[in-house]
């Protein structure tokens, strides 16, 4: 199937963007319509103008989670890296620690919220959220990057073997190289946790940030407040991901040829 | 005394459950420096297993395998291989992965540049030297592939069914350029094939093995001028070794 560019344009960005306008024509049209008070559901003209009135507020507690996020993403790629090599160059944690991340992988990490509110946040009141963040987004990126080393053709050990390439040089020129659509592919999955993770940890004890805001803003019956809450909420994610994307297909732009 | 020497060769390894499988048995072989000999045999006869322990690669049960006289114990560093995946980095350029090897030695990548860029223009890869091997066809990964077993000039090349996973036209073609290189080079070569004609086309002499445990249960010798051209699989005396050689793999020729 090939497309011609112009196409392609139309089809990737003009085509979705009129659809999101259409549906926020709708909705304005339709609240007005049926009179729907604004605690139910503000038209968007009136979410805009909320934003628009409070701006600064707003981006003080968008900046806080994205703190939130920074610092527990950030944690996790520092603990989880070398937990990642750590699992592939040792057969002891092969077969102990790796099994267990896999299955607590699946375990919800959410539910594990009241808990370690209840364990940190004596410590610091930002620590539990932090501690969410960083267990969301730990699991992904061990996984994915200790699959990613493991899984390289036994054609090419043969061959570096044959060539005497020692260890090292095994590591740094084959593996680590091989490994990274895997990685990537776990860093995606883990920075859009990581929003999940920050949003859960200020709801059940945040006094900041946009999660802790939508929280405050339901009791109030603020509904406008709620949305755009979540409006920065998912801009922060999309862009996050998007820089993700970004740095992937500068670092890695090789992985992109294949697909074709 | 032969350049590779294969003596009472067994391999045994342990399968995932733990049970031993004998891969190879009592196997013997002898090639001069130059030569270049094909191994065929059904599926799972170790074949592969056979060139891993001729590299170094795998530990012998009992026998020995002797490169130039000498006992061959770890991974010896005078093989090229070729293999039926192309070896090939995603990462890396055609050039990049050509001197893919040279880097693994440790030694200076820019004393093979002049060389690896000869071999590019050898196999028709010219303009490809910046292409990356996600752009490129089966073929011509497989030509590369070829030629960076060549880079560090090796005194032995291993082929593992190294067209195996290539259409029967640019099969050919290939068949083809590996005469052209061998002939050119003179390096001895193993080549493993599950293609009986491939085997006669390319060798001075075809061992066959048995179904496991891998045994040679005959030495066919090909005498054929070279070179040889893919008309000439349909003369009377290509067909009769391959005639030859089929009967042994399929059990009928033991007494003859």
């Amino acid at each position: 199937m090939s497309m011609s560019k112009g196409e392609k344009i139309l089809n990737t960005y003009v085509y979705p963007a009129l659809t999101m306008v259409s549906i926020l024509v709708l909705w304005e049209v339709l609240t007005a319509l049926f009179k729907v008070p604004e605690f139910i559901l503000p038209p968007p003209s009136s979410i805009i103008e909320e934003a628009a009135s409070a701006i600064d507020l707003y981006l003080d507690h968008t900046y806080f989670t994205l703190y939130e996020v920074g610092v527990g993403f950030g944690l996790s790629l520092a603990f989880g890296i070398p937990t990642a090599i750590a699992i592939v160059y040792s057969r002891f944690l092969q077969n102990t620690l790796y099994p267990i991340l896999v299955v607590l992988q699946s375990v919800p990490k959410v539910a594990l919220a009241p808990l370690i509110m209840m364990w940190f946040f004596r410590i610091h009141q930002v620590l539990p959220v932090i501690i969410i963040t960083f267990l969301i987004s730990f699991f992904p990126i061990v996984v994915d990057t200790s699959t990613g080393l493991m899984t390289i053709s036994r054609e090419l050990m043969d061959l570096a073997r044959s060539l005497g390439a020692p260890q090292s040089r095994i590591f740094f020129k084959l593996r680590l190289p091989n490994s990274l659509p895997h990685f990537f592919a776990g860093v995606k999955v883990a920075i859009t946790l990581a929003v999940v993770g920050a949003v859960v940890g200020e709801f059940v004890g945040g006094n900041k940030g946009l999660g802790y805001l939508i929280l405050f803003a339901s009791s109030q019956l603020l509904t406008k407040s709620v949305f755009v809450s979540l409006a920065l909420l998912s801009a922060m994610g999309i862009a996050l991901f998007a820089l993700v994307v970004l740095i992937e297909r500068i670092t890695i732009p090789w992985a992109y040829y294949q697909e074709e | 005394m032969a350049f590779i020497e294969v003596k009472d060769l067994s391999i045994v390894y342990r399968s995932r459950r733990g049970e031993e499988i004998t891969a190879l048995e009592g196997v013997d072989l002898e090639i001069d420096e130059g030569e270049f000999v094909a191994i065929v045999g059904p599926s799972g006869c170790g074949k592969s297993t056979l060139l891993k322990a001729i590299s170094g690669l795998l530990r012998p049960r009992r026998g020995v395998v002797r490169i130039g006289g000498r006992v061959v114990e770890g991974p010896y560093d005078g093989v090229g291989f070729v293999f039926q995946t192309p070896t090939l980095l995603p990462w890396r350029t055609v050039l990049g992965n050509i001197l893919f090897p040279i880097e693994m030695k440790g030694l200076r990548k820019n004393d093979y540049v002049e060389k690896a860029l000869k071999l590019i223009e050898m196999v028709g890869l010219k303009g490809f030297e910046k292409k990356y091997p996600g752009e490129l066809s089966g073929g011509m990964r497989q030509r590369a592939s070829l030629i960076q077993a060549l880079i560090h000039d090796p005194r032995i090349l291993l082929l593992d069914e190294p067209f195996g996973a290539l259409d029967a036209l640019t099969r050919e073609e290939l068949n083809m350029e590996l005469q052209r290189i061998w002939m050119r080079e003179k390096k001895t070569s193993i080549l493993v094939t599950h293609s009986i004609s491939e085997a006669v086309f390319q060798a001075d002499r075809v061992y066959v093995m048995s179904p496991r445990p891998g045994r040679i249960i005959h030495v066919e010798e090909v005498e054929l001028p070279r070179p040889r051209s893919f008309e000439d699989s349909s003369s009377p005396e290509f067909l009769k070794h391959v005639n030859n050689i089929r009967r042994f793999i399929f059990g009928q020729g033991e007494k003859t």
